[in-house]
């Protein structure tokens, strides 16, 4: 299975360090690529250390850190094969009227200007034919009451991927996102307040596990095996998003 | 990642046949990951569109499928199937459970290109031909196959749809209406077979290099007046963000990743394979 190989190719993952990105690194350092983990926790050196990939610290919702991350490893690492924009924060919940203007721009910054960013710097270090991996959620598809900006910033990367895969694919650079559903993670612990209410949601049964059931969507876009696949936001939600589970419509006393 | 992603599953692909196809692609895709592969075409003088040829009219195809998956070290066998004819889907499926003892991977690719015409000319005939194809060839396989599914624990179904499922052109009506019927049954099959561990997956082809999209090309062009290397050179590739048609293998390798356990939580997906085709101009 040469094509899902990712061996001398040389990706970055931004917010490496814990979560999806974490996950995502790993398997790349799995499949064969130089990975930097970009992040900017404290412990970042040791994560990136056993993981297996080289740490870059950089504030992602600065412009310039986000630029000199990528210059930085071009010159490091030569052009770069694959770049996941991963990086993001939970927001919390809030009611369009109680959110609060802070809170509101953290997650632009993250969640949707980082994103901008690294597609405005990135691609200038990348080789011809890479790829570009933008993680969103699939409450940019499907919306629940509380989380407004957020779904909205994850929303508004889809469409940053879309225009992002028609300019560049001139040069075969491939530019797509990943929805996933809710995802066992730091983010989202088991005890976090989506974890049981979207339980019956899901028509596979299962929450999924990052290092398990996410990864592969990753290698699969980083990888040669995707060529052909350019501005798609692919959900990885085990089947919520293509209408209502029996779970669910169990719980509503439904008789299905 | 030593292991072969599809060691020890076993796949059946339909609608193999063709040379260039994307079940034929798909088919070698999986052997290469480990897969045992069944194939199948219809082998019979096929239903013909004017003067061109439909579909493998004997099974010659078949054969060479089978002796490249051999190749390539897994175990095939090859059927002449209509998928329109449940009897003959039944036999086919119970056949390969004799022989294999399980299916864990099934692409109902086997597809036709009657529905291309304008509107007002297509027969009901041809109505009723494109749907049996598209819809009920999945149906009539699914039907058989689900079954075993459940009794192993789980599967995948990955239907070929296209981006005609999504989207539609002029005189393509028969085609993109069934194709879009495709991808509403595939969602169904996610829910209603996700708690037995099964998934179901549509994938949206664009224009890919194939038989079955020349053909509708040659058809396009014998109606619209022109010649089909005309209308060839007039395909928008500009429309394309990756500026080139597809291949069928940059298909089939997607179908063999979506077969593996690489998509453990895709599900009820419809999955563009286009270079970025639908994505804007």
């Amino acid at each position: 299975m040469i094509d899902f190989a990712l061996a001398g190719k040389t990706a970055i993952v931004t917010g490496g360090t814990a979560g999806i990105g974490r996950a995502v690194a790993t398997q790349f350092v799995e499949a064969g690529a130089r990975v930097g983990v970009v992040g900017r926790r404290e412990a970042g050196t040791a994560i990136a250390i056993e993981i297996g990939g080289t740490f870059i610290n950089a504030d992602v919702t600065d412009q310039s850190q986000v630029a000199a991350l990528f210059a930085g490893a071009a010159t490091k690492f030569g052009p770069l094969d694959v770049i996941v924009l991963n990086a993001g924060i939970d927001p919390g919940q809030a009611t369009i009227a109680d959110t609060q203007p802070e809170d509101l721009e953290r997650n632009l910054d993250v969640n949707f200007r980082h994103v901008f960013w690294g597609l405005k710097h990135g691609p200038a270090h990348m080789r011809d034919s890479g790829s570009i991996i933008v993680t969103s959620s699939t409450v940019a598809v499907t919306k629940v009451p509380t989380i407004a900006h957020y779904a909205a910033a994850k929303e508004a990367v889809v469409s940053l991927v879309k225009t992002a895969a028609l300019e560049l694919g001139e040069r075969g650079i491939r530019v797509n996102a990943v929805l996933p559903g809710t995802t066992l993670s730091e983010m989202t612990p088991e005890d976090h307040w989506e974890v049981e209410v979207m339980r019956t949601m899901l028509p596979l049964g299962r929450h999924a596990v990052a290092g398990e059931d996410l990864v592969g969507l990753y290698q699969f876009l980083a990888s040669d095996a995707s060529r052909y696949v350019t501005g798609q936001a692919i959900a990885c939600d085990g089947g919520m998003t293509a209408g209502l589970s029996y779970g669910l419509l169990r719980g509503v006393g439904a008789q299905v | 990642m030593n292991e072969l992603p599809l060691g020890g599953k076993v796949a059946f692909v339909t609608g193999a046949g063709r040379p260039r196809g994307i079940g034929r692609a798909a088919a070698l895709e999986l052997a290469k990951a480990g897969a045992d592969v069944v194939v199948s075409d219809l082998a019979r003088p096929g239903r013909r569109i004017g003067n061109l040829p439909t579909v493998a009219e004997d099974d010659g195809g078949l054969h060479e499928v089978v002796a490249e998956i051999e190749g390539l070290g897994g175990s095939a066998l090859a059927f002449a199937l209509d998928v329109t004819d449940e009897d003959e889907v039944r036999a086919a499926v119970a056949a390969t459970v004799d022989r294999f003892g399980r299916i864990d991977v099934l692409f109902n690719n086997a597809g036709t290109p009657v529905g291309v015409k304008p509107f007002l000319e297509l027969s009901t005939d041809d109505w009723m031909h494109s749907w049996n194809v598209h819809v009920m060839g999945c149906v009539f396989m699914c039907r058989a196959v689900v079954p075993t599914m459940q009794a192993n624990g789980g599967g995948v179904i990955i239907n070929n749809s296209s981006a005609s499922g999504l989207r539609a052109l002029p005189e393509y009506g028969g085609y993109t209406a069934t194709k879009h019927a495709l991808i509403g049954l595939t969602k169904t099959l996610a829910l209603e077979f996700g708690p037995d561990g099964i998934r179901a997956v549509a994938i949206c082809p664009g224009d890919i290099a194939t038989d079955m999209a020349d053909l509708g090309m040659k058809l396009a062009a014998a109606q619209s007046g022109v010649s089909a290397s005309e209308l060839e050179s007039l395909a928008p590739l500009d429309t394309i963000a990756l500026r080139r048609r597809g291949e069928a293998a940059e298909v089939g390798r997607t179908v063999a990743w979506l077969a593996s356990d690489g998509a453990s939580y895709i599900s009820g997906n419809a999955l563009l394979i286009d270079g970025g085709l639908m994505e804007g101009m």
